[in-house]
């Protein structure tokens, strides 16, 4: 089989011309595009939120402002590696302005990196202390919760106590968490006896990865390595199984598959949404609520500061949080004074924030616990 | 590097893990292929069972692994389910890539040779000695591609693995990129995966050897006994084998010839074949021929088995996804945005698609086509070095590939064209590369020269001629052009690391459908991003074949 016999086939004639073709369309949409926004301003935007989400944001922000913005989403299909390590990949050549990322962790990484412009606007002086760098290097916005989430139809909850009423513990492993250290039975605080009870089908998501990750790292330095081992090391024997997602905890939860997971609060309204029938509870550990807030920052480098500043200033507003606070998400903001315009299943959650750890000192726990969790995954 | 000492157990477990079950799909494909070529022609049941193969082979894998994993699952079920979805990707594989080797052994130049061997075998001795060695060659050279390409569809796999949490070697790699794993890093883990791979195709190419092509042969000069053995290019040796006079090789060739000719008996005459033991037992059904019968056509068996598969591993997801989809379709005709969005993602994605799915399959036929260095000037030669190593670096997977150019982007020459569809284009053009080898290889060989003259010998008129062209050489070629088209479209590892800023890929949608859980808006954009590229290419195998046999006809009345 020759090259020449390939060429003259009437099928390789119609692929060129298809390639073609199809290469014309690609070209005209990339030229289309660069000259869309013509003399305007253009901003490159790298966002880690959900596009569906997000994009609604961007798009009022280029309306009020009439600087263009060109995203770039993240996708769960590369986790949270793609964006952050772009930016660290592209240092030397930056190509993004501003990083609107959907947790704090990874901006204070960027942080100590040296890969951040510092800008201290009118945002980041609105902001309470945890939710803000001390030199402006970023700024935080909107943010989800981690929780305990179940079906009240198959487990329920007291309502004057909180705690897991009598009749959904099995009889078996009901009574005092036996083996559970005291500071792990507080962590899991009020459902130490669901998170311990083998008969209670439970999910996480792989802790490898985004919030799940956030909480192992704040469990590992609240109580230890050592209390975190050994509660992974018996996740299985309790009825724990590690699933692909936390939206895949909440489907899970709410199809009957598992009764109890860890998800965060945005599942949990999209599957309420969706009809299911799921309540949660905050995830305590030592009395902290775990708020994993947005985040938005200036890459070092950027030609257009100016025009950045004033992207970093709109979604760190408190309209944007309200914006946040009544999509799909419900994203709770971090400004809780102005609470009676939330919406009504957010303003719930004010506490929440009030209560909430301060997550700026968690890098080098988290990277420890990766470390550990990567480790303990090889094959 | 104690971890990185981790890597070769992985990758070698999960290997024999894949082996197995693509040895052990092997029978039932055996079973399905020859349905699917019983008879003359094409039945409409064989035609159906083709369609539905195809389907199941390119139906995205994260969509099964998605309705699966959110069934919830005793972990002691996990490696088993796993195992199960991967055979259930794999099977159809092997039946296509089986037909493809099928048809291309099983020429007019082959059956002429078969014919004058057997008719003659009295004048030959040895010929019965041969063909109980020639047995087991043809058994060999049938199965060898196919269960490699079975193998290379289970042992790549990622996002079954990934959804299930299943072992793999494609999903451990890519929880270390967790921590920011360097490019070196990741080659490095590579190396086993990559290197068994390779051993693979190469032990792959080995045991089916080079088989002869036999496309310049003419049926009227095949012999090798009788008053044509002089011109003959087959010629009987003492040994009793056949050797080709202008190559040399021995064997190849007549294997081919034997399997396919007793292949065809055993299709069309009860009981003459020599159908293995295995293959009955497996389906604890009588072959296809019962299946025929009580269907009353050929082809019958396959049609019924693939909507079996089809039912089990594509309607399930199918209609997991689609439950709720109706009602999004109400809420996205009603919102022009949203509608212009996805159709946006649609073209452009597809575009990107057809642009990489095709250079691949013109580049691995044009610089990777020659089975034979003789005669190559230095250009040919160096572009097909060239594209053999593009081939091994499309084995690395998409993450390698996208990490690798993401970094080379960097490079202050390549930064002008880093926000350009161009890396996306070249990323998937190399990943799709390997395919589109083992696809020519195994469709290109189908002697279509020869089966040229004796079609035309053998019908008269162009009418007959051009349908008989567009089932034999076009159909197959636009089918493995299709596979490569979708294979692109979802790869959506290398869309997220190397597609410019502001590109909107339909993948992609349909990946984080995925992850921010079931709407029924989202239901119905990932169903019509899925399903609209199966619906474009349908069509353009219509147009196809429109203007091939229907041209053909048109200007048939005219003259």
């Amino acid at each position: 089989m020759t090259g020449r016999s390939t060429r003259s086939e009437p099928t390789s004639i119609g692929a060129i011309v298809i390639a073609v073709l199809a290469m014309g369309l690609v070209g005209g949409w990339w030229l289309w595009d660069r000259s869309r926004v013509g003399d305007r301003e253009t901003l490159v935007v790298y966002c880690a939120h959900d596009a569906i989400y997000a994009d609604s944001v961007l798009k009022e922000f280029e309306r009020k402002t009439g600087i263009a913005v060109r995203v770039r989403y993240d996708t769960e299909a590369t986790k949270s590696l793609s964006l952050l390590q772009l930016i660290t990949a592209e240092a030397t050549n930056p190509r993004c302005d501003v990083f609107w990322n959907n947790e704090l962790l990874g901006a204070v990484e960027l942080t100590r990196q040296g890969l951040l412009a510092p800008y201290q606007g009118s945002a980041w002086r609105d902001r309470p202390e945890a939710f803000r760098d001390p030199d402006g290097a970023w700024v935080a916005f909107g943010g989800r919760f981690r929780v305990w989430v179940w079906n009240p139809d198959r487990l329920s909850v007291s309502a004057t106590s909180g705690q897991p009423a009598a009749d959904s513990l099995s009889e078996v492993n009901a009574g005092p968490a036996d083996g559970a250290a005291p500071e792990l039975a507080t962590a899991m605080s009020p459902f130490v006896d669901w998170a311990l009870d083998p008969a209670i089908p439970k999910a996480l998501a792989e802790p490898l990865y985004g919030t799940t990750l956030t909480h192992y790292a704040l469990l590992w330095s609240s109580l230890g390595p050592t209390a975190v081992q050994d509660w992974d090391a018996q996740l299985s024997a309790r009825g724990w199984c590690k699933v692909a997602g936390n939206a895949m905890v909440q489907k899970l939860v709410a199809n009957g598959s598992c009764q109890l997971g860890w998800t965060d609060t945005d599942d949990v309204f999209v599957g309420r949404d969706a009809g299911a029938r799921l309540e949660m509870q905050p995830v305590r550990i030592a009395g902290k609520t775990l708020c994993i807030p947005n985040t938005v920052m200036i890459i070092r480098g950027t030609q257009r500061q100016a025009a950045a500043e004033r992207l970093v200033d709109f979604l760190a507003s408190r309209e944007t949080e309200l914006m946040l606070a009544r999509g799909p998400a419900r994203q709770v903001p971090l400004v809780t004074d102005r609470k009676d315009e939330w919406p009504a299943d957010v303003k719930g959650l004010a506490d929440w924030v009030d209560a909430a750890a301060d997550l700026r000192t968690l890098v080098d726990p988290r990277r420890e616990c990766l470390e550990w969790l990567l480790a303990k995954s090889r094959p | 590097m104690t971890w990185i000492n981790g890597m070769p157990g992985l990758a070698f477990g999960q290997a024999a893990q894949v082996a197995g079950l693509a040895i052990a799909a092997w029978p039932l494909c055996r079973w399905w292929i020859r349905s699917l070529c019983a008879g003359t022609g094409r039945s409409r049941s064989q035609r159906l069972a083709w369609g539905l193969l195809i389907v199941a082979a390119i139906f995205p894998a994260l969509l099964q692994g998605y309705a699966l994993a959110t069934r919830g699952w005793p972990p002691g079920a996990t490696p088993w389910l796993y195992a199960g979805l991967l055979w259930g990707r794999m099977v159809p594989v092997g039946v296509l890539f089986g037909v493809l080797v099928w048809q291309r052994l099983r020429t007019p130049a082959a059956d002429q040779v078969w014919r004058v061997l057997t008719e003659q075998t009295d004048q030959w001795p040895q010929a019965s000695a041969a063909r109980r060695r020639w047995w087991w060659s043809r058994e060999l050279r049938w199965s060898v591609w196919p269960v490699v390409a079975m193998w290379l569809v289970g042992y790549q796999d990622f996002e079954l693995a990934a959804m299930l949490k299943a072992d793999a070697w494609a999903d451990w790699l890519f929880m270390q990129q967790a921590r920011g794993l360097s490019l070196a890093a990741c080659w490095q883990h590579l190396l086993w995966p990559l290197g068994l791979q390779f051993a693979v195709l190469a032990v792959g190419r080995g045991l089916a050897g080079p088989l002869t092509d036999v496309a310049p042969m003419s049926a009227a000069v095949v012999g090798g006994v009788g008053d044509e053995a002089a011109e003959s290019p087959v010629a009987a040796v003492p040994g009793g084998e056949l050797v080709d006079r202008e190559s040399g090789e021995t064997n190849s060739l007549a294997a081919g010839v034997e399997w396919s000719q007793a292949a065809a008996m055993q299709a069309t005459k009860a009981g003459s074949g020599r159908q293995s033991r295995l293959s009955k037992w497996l389906l604890a059904v009588r072959g296809p021929r019962w299946w025929d019968r009580v269907l009353g056509r050929p082809g019958g068996g396959a049609a019924v088995a693939a909507l079996l598969w089809c039912g089990l591993f594509v309607c399930g997801p199918l209609a997991s996804l689609s439950r709720d989809a109706w009602a999004g379709f109400g809420v996205l005709w009603g919102n022009a945005a949203q509608w212009q969005g996805v159709t946006r993602e649609l073209v452009l994605t597809g575009a990107v698609a057809a642009i990489s799915g095709l250079v691949a399959w013109l580049m691995a036929g044009n610089w990777l086509g020659p089975w034979s260095s003789a005669g190559r000037s230095w250009l040919t030669a160096m572009t097909g070095g060239l594209a053999q190593g593009l081939v091994l670096i499309g084995l690395m997977g998409s993450l390698t590939i996208g990490l690798g150019f993401v970094t080379v982007l960097q490079w202050p020459q390549l930064v002008g064209i880093r926000d350009t569809p161009v890396p996306l284009c070249v990323g998937l053009v190399i990943r799709n590369l390997p395919l589109a080898w083992l696809l020519q290889r195994v469709i290109r060989g189908r002697a279509v020269a020869a089966a040229e003259q004796i079609g035309l010998a053998a019908v008269g008129g162009s009418r007959p001629l051009a349908e008989w062209l567009w089932r034999e050489r076009d159909q197959p070629r636009l089918w493995a052009m299709a596979v490569l088209c979708y294979q692109s479209y979802l790869d959506v590892t290398l869309y997220s690391l190397l597609a410019p800023v502001g590109f909107a890929a339909g993948p992609v949608r349909l990946y984080n459908f995925m992850h921010y859980g079931r709407s029924a808006v989202l239901s119905a954009e990932a169903l019509v991003l899925m399903l609209g590229p199966m619906a474009g290419l349908w069509l353009v195998g219509l147009v196809s074949w429109k203007v091939r046999v229907r041209g053909t006809a048109l200007g048939e009345r005219r003259t």
